[in-house]
């Protein structure tokens, strides 16, 4: 067990005078990636459990409407990490996700370089059971292409908590890791094994009835391979802290030089490391109060907006996925994505539906709930699903 | 509920000579492969060059090799061929474990920002050989040919990978003794000043003719190993199972797969790569890095000393003692011949990498092709010869 320094920053009144001094203003933000490819439309989906074609066969894409392979919605992560992270300030104060809503215009495709504009959009300070004093921020994130279309847009909020104050509450005090057995997990195999995905057939907006209930998906055991080794097209590089500037070794090293209270130093070994590591590593994450290495939240968004996708097969289009991470999702767990249709309507000439979205644990606790919106194809002439 | 597992100590399966025969079987055969990238996309070369801790701006920077010099485009640092193929060429022999023992590289010229890269890995060599690591083991030998998009051979690549039982490398405990450094502060600045001080050649060119044998390279540090390095690593060259394809996987070799002794969830073998427990099952004494990852090291090395214009033709490394987390690595060479080959200005290179307690972890010798003052004498970026 390893000892970790006293090197926590403190939640001061100026830090979030500094954040909340940026509200209003839009930021140009460098590219996350200066080419979507398709390498990295393949690796984003796999990396996410996604295997629809549409997302992983370059072949399949140019037979469908949108005449092109297209990236799975919640790729513009990768351009920039919809979450505070992203923000920064109020250094060597932990950040945790508590969300996303993420509005989805058009397709990303091969070719196609996607820059993020974003500003800090609302910040307050709370107390929570959690870990005490803390603040809770969000932020927008604009995603424009090379044609300087809106993409899509994002909000990513979280909540800034000290990190020893978070491990001294003891929240998730009394949950233990999940033994899995043969049986478990043949059951997630079967899942798996059995995920629909909709495809090429039309699902017209005019057959969805209310209630009705979507195919669920599951992804699970989490695995921390899974966690840490999704790289720049799986999850985008998690640090948020810009472009192609950091790396690995010296450029670890830079950015604890630049950002001063970033780094965690190890007080047994003497070495710094990075403050996201509570993602991999069981020491780091009960430090923080986390009962041990946990997701990054975003493919938590990512599997909901499966769900749906596989739904609305290629003809239809995840409008907007919007979730409240309530839990953490930690290393062994399993969760199922369930949605059932709660509304229908007709904007100008999109037929929307909405859905009522829930991620769920092997413990049968409700870690994800959130909602989306989709648009359908019609049998009305004239309608419209954005591609 | 299941009861957790038992935590007696997993038995893993050993050496048969019918496992050695099958393994034989397949020498000569083209392995399928899971492929992670093929397009050497601008962002794919630039992510590697970081993801290694490349301070060379030849290799760092999107516009330096297209403005600066005359090959006229970004290129890939060489050893970026891993991710076109990973060389991890290990297989048959489910449940005795792979470790990356060596390569041998040769490289005809760099891969260009925009190349298409496919690889053919094959299995070369079956030997058995015995060591203190584990007593009996078998050597696999490989032969990656990597292929651009004009069916040119760029490079080729002959892994070296040692199967090792794991219950007699456990009861060896060869490196069992070993735990993680700890560092004392000037240490630790040691480390920073090297990193800071770190020389490039760069656009000076490297003449053969001021090289003299016994001369040094400047030495570089790559360390104190950490998660965030591993991820950047892995993220970048891939091998990494997600989801649906990890329990494909474990259903079609469950001897194949790492169970957690505390709750029976089946994980991958890389997870040593992050986590001590896992790789105290296969003799190892913590996590650990890839062994990939100082080859690339020393390239790095062997391409910050020659120049923008040189060319690193062979590389041949052997990997001699793990690198656990928290070792620092410090890369240093000499010059040992000097040559002419087929007209061509040849040096020859010793090289090693040695860790912080002076251990030598790999070893190795490499072959540069350097400028020249002779004017009849072409540059390595205007010859393009056989591999």
């Amino acid at each position: 067990m390893t000892k970790h320094a006293k090197t926590v920053g403190q939640i001061t009144d100026e830090g979030i005078a500094d954040l909340k001094a940026r509200i209003g203003a839009y930021y140009r933000s460098g590219p996350y990636r200066l080419d979507v490819t398709v390498d990295d439309i393949r690796n984003h989906a796999t990396n996410n459990g996604d295997w629809n074609p549409l997302y992983v066969d370059p072949a399949y894409g140019p037979t469908t409407r949108y005449g092109h392979m297209v990236a799975h919605p919640t790729y513009v992560d990768l351009i920039l990490h919809y979450t505070v992270a992203a923000l920064g300030g109020l250094p060597g104060v932990h950040v945790f996700h508590s969300g996303n809503d993420v509005s989805f215009f058009r397709s990303v495709r091969p070719g196609d370089t996607i820059g993020p504009t974003y500003r800090p959009y609302s910040v307050e300070e709370k107390h929570g059971k959690f870990a005490g004093r803390m603040v809770l921020l969000d932020m927008e994130i604009i995603y424009r292409n090379q044609r300087d279309e809106v993409v899509a847009r994002a909000h990513g909020p979280g909540f800034r908590v000290v990190r020893q104050q978070a491990r001294d509450r003891g929240k998730y005090a009394a949950q233990r890791k999940q033994p899995y057995d043969t049986e478990a997990l043949e059951a997630i195999w079967a899942a798996y094994d059995g995920e629909e995905i909709h495809g090429d057939k039309p699902r017209y907006w005019e057959d969805v009835k209310i209630g009705e209930e979507l195919p669920p998906i599951v992804r699970g055991p989490l695995r921390i391979v899974e966690i840490a080794f999704r790289g720049w097209s799986g999850g985008g590089r998690l640090t948020g802290a810009g472009g192609l500037t950091a790396g690995a070794h010296y450029y670890q090293f830079e950015e604890y030089m630049r950002r001063a209270g970033y780094a965690e130093r190890d007080a047994a070994t003497g070495v710094s490391d990075h403050p996201h590591r509570g993602h991999w590593e069981d020491d780091f994450a009960r430090f923080i109060g986390v009962p041990g290495a946990y997701d990054v939240a975003v493919q938590r968004t990512a599997w909901m907006a499966s769900l749906v996708t596989n739904w609305v097969g290629d003809h239809g289009w995840l409008r907007r996925i919007w979730n409240q991470f309530r839990r953490f999702n930690v290393e062994g767990d399993t969760t199922w994505v369930r949605g059932r249709v709660v509304r229908k309507w007709i904007e100008g000439r999109q037929h929307l539906v909405e859905l009522e979205i829930a991620g769920t644990n092997q413990r049968g606790e409700v870690s994800t709930p959130g909602g989306a919106w989709a648009v359908l194809p019609s049998k009305h002439p004239g309608s419209f699903v954005p591609k | 509920m299941t009861e957790a597992m038992t935590t007696e100590r997993t038995s893993y399966p050993t050496l048969t000579p019918e496992g050695i025969a099958a393994a034989r079987a397949l020498i000569g055969v083209p392995l399928r492969r899971r492929v992670y990238t093929s397009l050497a996309s601008r962002e794919m070369l630039l992510r590697y060059a970081k993801a290694i801790g490349c301070r060379n701006s030849l290799y760092k920077d999107p516009s330096y090799g297209l403005l600066n010099t005359a090959w006229a485009a970004l290129i890939g640092h060489p050893t970026a061929l891993y991710c076109f193929d990973d060389t991890f060429v290990a297989p048959k022999l489910a449940g005795i474990h792979a470790i990356y023992a060596g390569v041998t590289f040769k490289w005809a010229y760099p891969v260009r920002a925009g190349d298409t890269i496919s690889a053919e890995a094959k299995l070369a060599a079956v030997e058995e050989k015995e060591g203190a690591f584990c007593g009996p083991m078998v050597l696999q030998t490989g032969e990656v040919v990597y292929t651009n998009q004009y069916g040119r051979v760029v490079g080729r690549a002959v892994p070296r990978i040692l199967r090792t039982p794991r219950d007699a490398a456990r009861d060896r405990g060869k490196y069992a003794g070993i735990s993680r450094h700890q560092y004392k502060a000037e240490e630790i600045d040691a480390i920073m000043r090297a990193y800071i001080d770190e020389e490039v050649r760069g656009e000076r060119p490297r003449y053969w003719e001021e090289v003299t044998v016994g001369d040094a390279l400047p030495p570089i540090v790559k360390g104190p190993l950490t998660t965030e390095d591993m991820n950047f690593f892995m993220g970048e060259v891939g091998g990494t199972l997600f989801f649906r394809e990890f329990l494909a996987h474990w259903r079609r070799h469950p001897a194949a797969v790492f169970r957690d002794p505390e709750t029976g969830m089946p994980d991958s073998w890389d997870s040593s790569l992050l986590r001590d427990t896992p790789a105290r099952e296969f003799g190892f004494p913590a996590a650990h890095d890839s062994g990939l990852q100082r080859v690339a090291w020393l390239d790095c090395l062997i391409t910050n000393w020659m120049g923008d214009l040189a060319f690193l033709r062979r590389l041949d490394v052997r990997l001699v003692r793990p690198v656990i987390h928290g070792d620092t690595n410090w890369c240093r060479g000499e010059v040992t011949e000097k040559r002419w080959e087929q007209g061509r200005p040849l040096v020859d290179l010793s090289v090693r990498c040695v860790n912080q307690d002076g251990d030598v972890t790999a070893a190795g010798t490499a072959t540069v092709e350097l400028l020249s003052h002779d004017v009849h004498v072409a540059p390595p970026c205007l010859i393009q010869p056989e591999v």
